[in-house]
């Protein structure tokens, strides 16, 4: 288990994050992060994986505090993040399949005779092929980085994944192919997600709890279906409105067989 | 040039823009109609930026080949000299590009690069301040955020400005390229209640560029479908999202994020 209890974090004396609190349970498992930009998404991920010290409050990885970890490298295998900038989070002068090699090796995950076959089956995991590997980052579209920081958050086969706005810089039909990539990894690994991201769309698509985040409080948090029938605070209305949705159809030919 | 009455305020004709070999953009005709909304809409890679710059004369810079006709109420634009392009860009066209800042100098205060806009093309010192001050206004945004460098602005605050440019320049034709892509859900609704603002204010037609189909129901009065830069279907934007008839509009919709039983239902966003 994964939990943020009080978390404060101050930057130059504005309070980012005001006693945040969130549990994120053994996987499979979804949990959605929405607010608006600067309400703190990005810097509760960050507290989450250790890389931000909070002012105040802990983050217990199975029971255990973050602050006072010795060893902390089963924590850092476990929870993993893919961020929303494919191009900033891999090296751009290596190899993609370099790339998810070097995580391998960092972790001493395989003995170095199996790594070949290991990277290969992470990459087929996410559904890129052998040529995809010889390619530098920006021979790659956005959605097929977004696979690699995948493949390489999975190489440690851990047990928590951060989403910080994974499909934000994609166009809607990338975006749905990456959704439903996270999806089955998500129920095959049995992994426990934390999805961030501004859109109640996307949330809803992949979460049974959501969490909204306002000027760094949680203002309500609780089953997807309850927040969005009946949303309590403004702020999630606001969200929840400001989502562009289609007219309603006057047939169902958006149904039909294609 | 007076054009003649119901002349459309742009009209693209057979416009071909190649890159080398490989033509990018075919669009065989498109219509906009003054203080039309039209959305063009298409996956990543379909030509719709292409197309887009290519109605402002940006393209011929870039190594792209242009044949055809693009005609801004009735003028031709694709043989049109260099200086009669940069009269027509802002005082009739302008963009509104994806990545807000990139709209302004870094180094000069956003007034700065109002001002020096606005002169160019005509007006003393004080009325251009005046233009501007009252432009910001109309985004939402206070006049002492014209000091400001670009990037003292979120990115909702500069693509308001940028509209507030559009707006002080009176522009009539505003080729808006993904102008939300990169805000939050808040801020897009908010840059679209502006550019319909405008809109009922000035009569401003937008060429509205995104991959969104629902956002784009949501703004435009027509949305045409890009894909491998020839338009598949172009229809009223109520018909085209409720019954779509090409596949890639259908593909489109596919995509949109949301549980199926959920999407579409036009409840929340009323």
């Amino acid at each position: 288990m994964l939990e943020a209890r009080g978390l404060t974090v101050i930057h130059g004396g504005t309070t980012v994050l005001d006693r945040v609190s969130l549990t994120l349970p053994e996987g499979p498992y979804g949990l959605g992060l929405i607010g608006e930009s600067g309400s703190g998404k990005t810097t509760l991920a960050r507290c989450l994986l250790g890389l931000v010290a909070p002012a105040r409050g802990t983050v217990l990885f199975d029971g255990a505090d973050l602050g006072r970890m010795r060893r902390p490298q089963p924590f850092r295998r476990a929870v993993q993040i893919v961020v929303q900038d494919t191009e900033g989070s891999l090296d751009p002068r290596m190899r993609v399949g370099t790339a998810v090699a070097e995580v391998l090796r960092a972790h001493r995950m395989v003995p170095r005779g199996a790594e070949p076959a290991r990277v290969a089956a992470l990459l087929a995991d996410v559904g890129l092929t052998a040529e995809h590997a010889a390619r530098f980052p920006h021979q790659l579209s956005g959605g097929q980085r977004q696979r690699v920081a995948i493949a390489r958050a999975l190489a440690l086969r851990p047990r928590f994944l951060v989403l910080d706005e994974p499909t934000s810089a994609l166009d809607t039909t990338v975006q749905a192919r990456i959704l439903g990539l996270l999806g089955r990894l998500r129920a095959e690994h049995r992994l426990s997600c934390l999805l961030i991201s501004h859109d109640l769309l996307v949330v809803e698509e992949f979460c049974e709890r959501v969490a909204v985040l306002e000027h760094g409080r949680i203002v309500e948090e609780g089953p997807l279906t309850d927040v969005l029938r009946g949303p309590r605070h403004p702020a999630t209305r606001r969200l929840r409105d400001a989502v562009p949705r289609l007219p309603a159809a006057p047939d169902a030919s958006r149904d039909a067989p294609r | 040039m007076t054009p003649a009455p119901g002349t459309p305020l742009l009209q693209l004709r057979d416009l071909r823009v190649s890159f080398g070999p490989e033509t990018v953009v075919h669009i065989g005709g498109l219509d906009l109609r003054e203080g039309e909304f039209l959305g063009l809409a298409g996956e990543s890679g379909a030509g719709k930026t292409t197309a887009g710059l290519t109605v402002l004369g940006l393209t011929r810079h870039t190594g792209a080949h242009v044949t055809g006709s693009v005609r801004l109420s009735g003028e031709e634009l694709v043989p049109a000299p260099e200086r009669r392009l940069r009269q027509l860009r802002g005082s009739v066209m302008a963009l509104i590009p994806q990545n807000p800042a990139a709209a302004f100098s870094p180094v000069l205060p956003v007034g700065t690069t109002m001002l020096r806009a606005l002169r160019l093309h005509g007006g003393t010192r004080a009325e251009a301040r005046r233009r501007a001050a009252e432009a910001m206004e109309r985004v939402g945004l206070p006049a002492g955020h014209l000091s400001r460098f670009p990037h003292q602005l979120s990115g909702g605050q500069s693509q308001r400005t940028a509209i507030a440019l559009a707006s002080a320049l009176g522009v009539r034709l505003l080729v808006a390229d993904e102008p939300t892509s990169s805000l939050d859900v808040t801020a897009q609704a908010q840059i679209c209640a502006l550019l319909a603002d405008l809109r009922s204010a000035h009569g401003t037609a937008v060429l509205f560029i995104s991959h969104h189909l629902a956002l784009l129901a949501g703004l435009c009065d027509r949305i045409a479908v890009l894909h491998r830069g020839r338009v598949v279907e172009d229809r009223p934007a109520a018909d085209l999202v409720t019954a779509p008839r090409s596949d890639c509009a259908r593909e489109l919709l596919a995509a949109l994020p949301g549980p199926d039983g959920v999407r579409g239902t036009g409840t929340a966003g009323a």
